[in-house]
């Protein structure tokens, strides 16, 4: 009876003991991490689903912060630099305006892009009773040649009702987000083309670094990661953060917009998919100090990380702290068709712009 | 012994899920139209689809094929009296040139306009190459680039011109690996979504459900009686039209035209319901447009949606490609609709009651014509 107990015993044991070390070691890559985070909603305003899903996937022991928008971070670390590292969980989409009588709903865009991708194209509601679908109403034949291009306040959505009433039974209130109906392209096993890339793979690059650097080795400088919130609508969450975390480096991780695709003029912006990660010299909202620049490429270099260098267009959450005394040295992966549903992006530039993460908390 | 038992036990799942697909259609309908939608039929590209037609009609009758790729099934005296015919095909574009960066340019295999093209830069792409398919997308460009003051007009870029199909390839070699190859087929991913109530959405979905409705009629019609005559046709290549006919006739409606002797023709399809029209919705059941040479068909049909209490909408005229060569031969020809929202866009809503409604009036037609 007791050789049977301890038989059990020991079996028990033995089968929870990989289970209790896999839950503490996620053997998940950022390409892992990309695939689950693009699919869940977070238009600005509304990042909640990604911050919950970030928070519960990060290492065990590490006290995380939240606050009432939901920027997440966690400190590691003391002293002098304070380096902070930050991605941005919103993405771009539609918030629900208006319900008509007829039931069909009108919208306000968060974030810039062509309201003309959604035409014609099934959307997700994510309402408080759950996700519903919708289509967008397209216009109808032969006016499109004529008419002035497809403008945010064409957006109007079915939902498959015909009055606001019935609109209301289906859950859907003013507020609720809106997304395409997200799907993973895979052109190559290595080669992903979906909504929001931009900046899911910034904050899975956070998540798997914070998996794999040795904190208890991290000496004599601060280091900070923050997934803030709103970047898309005017850097809102990184402007609430600045003041708080008081870096003295900055590198947010983000897309670098490349013209590597055939629509784009190659002579600006082109750094081709595949050739590792990017330092974002130069863009829209600042321009980093070339010693720094120097800094960066070294460290990659010690550890031979692929890292490119060019300048781009667009914002990014890091400039925000720059009047705080922050040097802003933006991270990225060269990635095209910029705030669309099929965004692009190599599985290396993702690995090696983690490996680059990892390098700089170490070596900095 | 035990293996037997296991063999059995497996076996009884399978043949509950035919007896009760063919006995009892009308409640799995909607998984019939999934299932259909999930196979690919570009113009000229129809043989999956017709091959999945075939295998769901039970038991197998006769089927016969013309060149073009109609399936043709025809009953014990099926060239007496009804044909039922729906169009298989879809619109699409075909590879026509590749870059030397990798990138492959499109054509359209049929005469769609430029309205079908604006929908699909920056959506997923499918190509159909002779062995497997490969996920695309199409190109657009990329929005930061652009100074603010350019970025409305670059919705002009939305046109097959500028069509430009990504499948991660760098240069021609690339392409070849993949094993695409000039002329293959390339369709928008098909995208089954639920709307509220009965109402579905997708693309080409409209077309899909006339073939969903045939399938469940001739199942339907095939166990029920062992005796019957009608002819069911599945038509392919019905995008495309004969050249030299007036008014604009399908070139494969016009072969089938070529092949039937029926003398009454019932045509399903799928008819758009203008958003600002009252006179015709969506829910509101199938739409029989009376042509000009409708006569006892019309009749008959009206007659059996009275006695079954089925819901039917009227329609004087509706121009269809599909009639015009059945209307020559001066038989009876009827169109029976299923009304279809926002038609010819990504997102073409259909109401499953219409399509049901559609189902039983049909069945029951086809019922009520083999009664003595």
């Amino acid at each position: 009876m007791i050789k049977t107990k301890m038989v059990i015993f020991w079996v028990v044991a033995l089968l929870l003991i990989p289970g209790i070390q896999a839950q503490n070691i996620p053997n998940k890559s950022p390409w892992d991490w990309l695939q689950e985070l693009v699919l869940i909603p977070g238009v600005s305003g509304k990042e909640g689903k990604v911050a919950d899903t970030i928070q519960k996937a990060l290492p065990p022991g590490f006290e995380v912060k939240r606050d009432d928008s939901h920027n997440l971070w966690f400190t590691k670390g003391a002293g002098k630099p304070h380096i902070v590292f930050v991605a941005h969980t919103d993405e771009i989409g539609f918030l629900v305006d208006k319900i008509t009588p007829s039931g069909r709903l009108t919208v306000k865009g968060r974030g810039g892009f062509f309201p003309k991708m959604y035409e014609g194209h099934a959307v997700h509601i994510y309402t408080s009773r759950g996700r519903i679908e919708g289509v967008v109403v397209p216009r109808p034949k032969g006016k499109e040649d004529n008419i002035s291009p497809y403008q945010m306040s064409d957006v109007e959505i079915y939902l498959g009702v015909s009055s606001g009433e019935e609109a209301l039974e289906l859950g859907v209130a003013e507020g609720d987000s809106v997304t395409i109906k997200k799907k993973l392209i895979f052109l190559r096993p290595d080669l992903l083309c979906t909504r929001a890339v931009d900046d899911r793979a910034g904050c899975a690059v956070l998540l798997a670094a914070a998996w794999r650097i040795e904190w208890d080795k991290v000496e004599g400088k601060t280091v900070s990661f923050v997934w803030d919130v709103q970047e898309e609508i005017g850097l809102i969450g990184a402007s609430r953060m600045a003041p708080h975390l008081q870096g003295d480096i900055v590198f947010p991780v983000d897309t670098f917009v490349s013209s590597d695709s055939p629509l784009d003029d190659k002579r600006f912006a082109y750094l081709p998919l595949g050739a590792g990660a990017v330092i974002r010299a130069i863009d829209s909202s600042n321009i980093t100090p070339y010693p720094f620049i120097h800094r960066v490429r070294l460290i990659a270099e010690k550890s031979a990380i692929p890292v490119q260098l060019g300048n781009t267009r667009g914002g990014n959450d890091g400039s925000v702290f720059v009047p705080e005394g922050a040097v802003d040295i933006p991270l990225s992966w060269p990635g095209t068709y910029s705030h669309s549903f099929i965004e692009k992006i190599h599985k290396q530039d993702l690995e090696a712009l983690t490996d680059l993460v990892i390098a700089l908390v170490r070596d900095w | 012994m035990r293996k037997k038992k296991r063999k059995r036990l497996f076996c009884i799942p399978l043949f509950v899920s035919l007896l009760s697909f063919s006995l009892f259609g009308a409640q799995d309908l909607e998984a019939l139209l999934q299932s259909l939608y999930a196979v690919y039929a570009p113009c000229g590209g129809e043989e999956n689809l017709a091959g999945l037609i075939e295998q769901k009609v039970l038991p197998k009758g006769e089927w016969k094929k013309d060149n073009l790729g109609s399936i043709y099934l025809s009953l014990e005296d099926g060239e007496g009296y009804t044909a039922c015919l729906v169009p298989m095909d879809e619109v699409g574009y075909i590879v026509s040139g590749k870059t030397t960066d990798g990138y492959l340019r499109l054509d359209r295999i049929v005469p769609a306009d430029s309205y079908n093209d604006t929908f699909h830069p920056g959506h997923p792409m499918l190509i159909l190459t002779e062995t497997s398919s490969v996920s695309a997308v199409l190109a657009l460009p990329s929005l930061h680039i652009f100074p603010r003051s350019q970025r409305d007009s670059l919705e002009g870029l939305f046109s097959l011109e500028n069509f430009f199909l990504d499948i991660g390839a760098s240069e021609e070699e690339d392409i070849k690996k993949r094993g695409v190859r000039l002329l293959d087929p390339v369709l928008p991913v098909h995208d089954w979504s639920v709307l509220a109530g009965k109402k579905r959405a997708g693309y080409g979905l409209g077309k899909r459900a006339c073939c969903a409705v045939l399938v469940q009629t001739a199942c339907k019609t095939v166990v029920s009686t062992a005796s019957s005559d009608a002819t069911f046709v599945w038509m392919a290549q019905t995008c495309f039209y004969h050249r030299s006919s007036r008014p604009r006739t399908s070139i494969g409606a016009l072969r089938s035209s070529r092949i039937l002797k029926n003398e009454k023709i019932l045509i399903l399809e799928a008819v758009p319901v203008n958003e600002n029209a009252d006179f015709l919705s969506l829910g509101g059941g199938p739409i029989l447009v009376q042509g000009r040479q409708s006569g006892a068909l019309a009749t008959s049909l009206q007659e059996m949606a009275k006695e079954g209490n089925i819901p039917l909408q009227h329609l004087d005229f509706f121009s269809s490609s599909l009639t015009p060569p059945f209307e020559k031969d001066s038989r009876d020809v009827i169109v029976l609709g299923i009304p279809v929202k926002f038609s010819g866009t990504p997102a073409e809503v259909i109401d499953l009651g219409d399509a049901e409604a559609m189902a039983g009036l049909l069945e029951g037609f086809l019922a009520k014509r083999r009664q003595p």
